[in-house]
């Protein structure tokens, strides 16, 4: 018997159940898991945030509420996983954040929004928002991302760092550079009101 | 200040995160250029802007298909805690199956039933002078009850195998010969693992880790499983590095 279990020894832990830590993963889903209500009421308060970022950074209706959804239902699984040392909508912004650059990067060609189509959804008499709206999906996903989560959803540069995986200084930078490129696509409609 | 490095502040200057000596830097420099003083109105323009774009809600029957996609979540045995092991275990044989079958070159299914030596049919490479046959000693299942389960050394040892020299104007036999001395799972036990036979997965690695996938599904819990497919995952490993002809 001494041989098996030494024959044994090298098995990936990974195939052995640990008990102990499934007692305390149990103990922690449980303690954590919502309610219906509970979710309803989180999906309301978040619902918004979590949309616009992915629909802005998609620039699909479809992929965006397909990730929506993926935020969410992560969300309700992986509550434990929230350490509760952001904000939750800051974790929930994470998490859209990274499912959207994963969709970018599955789709197999990466396909930039040419800068006429983009001002082809704008009519004539389309606010200077509206214009800005159809020109974020020109961007290039980092200055994208950071662009949507700084200047529209407000958040600061450290978090976004920290959900991008990138330093502040790197986080500064794209966020200018983005600002650069809207302002030279923009210039016709900035010359006549700045 | 030249132009450009007051163009590269102004961004931190919008956002009001300039410190007191570069602010000041800058501003003399705006007031007396023109062009980034434009430029200076245009971005903050341009940011107060989308800082004012609204949220947009997302289609009022989302939260409908999300709570179903919870619905069908739930009741997925890997929510379960007790099933963690399964999980693992199929996640692993799976990822085993895909490394297995990546090559592109997979092993064919041994036709004949003796137990030992084991005859491996090897792929018939479209060269001008075929692979010779490849003999592996039996060291292969010392190595394999001796060793941790680390790394296998890069440089093959030089009497693992033996190649036979072959006529080159003959094409020769594209059989490669694995002599692997694979003794009975010492752990089976009749009503649990009589349907794994390790000497018959390694003889179609492809097949018998699919057999052993399926194995671990029905019983996640059993130790005769969970060896079996450890076995012939780790002598899978084996094969495929000590012949390699089918890791291209």
């Amino acid at each position: 018997m001494d041989s098996i279990q030494a024959r044994l020894q090298p098995f990936p832990q990974v195939l052995v159940p640990n008990q102990d830590r499934i007692a305390q993963d149990r103990a922690r889903y449980s303690a954590v898991k919502l309610s219906d209500e509970e979710f309803a009421d989180l999906y309301e308060a978040n619902k918004s945030k979590v949309y616009s970022v992915a629909l802005r950074m998609l620039a699909n209706p479809a992929d965006a509420e397909d990730v929506t959804q993926d935020v969410f239902v992560k969300a309700y699984r992986k509550l434990a996983d929230f350490e509760g040392r952001s904000q939750l909508s800051t974790w929930l912004y994470r998490i859209t954040v990274n499912r959207c650059l994963d969709v970018l990067r599955k789709r197999k060609r990466q396909r930039t929004v040419p800068l006429e189509e983009a001002m082809g959804s704008v009519s004539q008499g389309s606010s200077l928002k509206q214009v800005i709206e159809g020109l974020i999906p020109t961007l290039p996903p980092g200055y994208r991302a950071v662009f949507v989560l700084h200047d529209i959803q407000g958040l600061k540069h450290h978090e976004i760092a920290r959900q991008l995986g990138v330093s502040e200084g790197a986080c500064k930078s794209q966020l200018h550079k983005a600002r650069l490129i809207l302002r030279k696509k923009l210039k016709p409609f900035l010359e006549g009101i700045a | 200040m030249t132009c450009e490095r007051a163009c590269e502040l102004l961004s931190s200057y919008i956002d009001d995160e300039l410190t007191t000596d570069n602010r000041t830097e800058l501003e003399a420099h705006l007031q007396g250029c023109p062009s980034c003083a434009t430029l200076e109105r245009e971005l903050r323009f341009l940011v107060r802007a989308a800082n004012e774009l609204e949220p947009i809600a997302p289609p009022d029957q989302l939260l409908g298909r999300i709570k179903s996609s919870i619905q069908r979540h739930r009741i997925l045995p890997w929510v379960r805690p007790q099933t963690i092991g399964w999980v693992f275990g199929s996640a692993l044989a799976a990822a085993a199956l895909l490394l297995l079958l990546l090559p592109s070159k997979r092993l064919p299914r041994e036709s004949q039933s003796s137990p030992s030596p084991l005859t491996v049919h090897g792929p018939t490479l479209d060269v001008q002078e075929p692979p010779e046959p490849i003999v592996l000693q039996p060291q292969l299942e010392t190595d394999l009850q001796a060793s941790p389960p680390s790394p296998r050394p890069r440089n093959r040892p030089s009497g693992s195998v033996k190649r036979h020299p072959t006529p080159k104007t003959q094409r020769p036999s594209s059989d490669l010969v694995l002599v692997a001395d694979c003794e009975p799972n010492p752990l089976a036990q009749e009503d649990d693992i009589s349907s794994l036979d390790v000497t018959a997965c390694l003889r179609d690695l492809a097949a018998g880790l699919e057999e052993i996938e399926a194995a671990l599904s029905a019983n996640p819990g059993s130790p005769q499983v969970r060896y079996a497919y450890y076995t012939v995952y780790r002598k899978g490993s084996e094969l495929r590095e000590r012949l390699p002809e089918y890791s291209r």
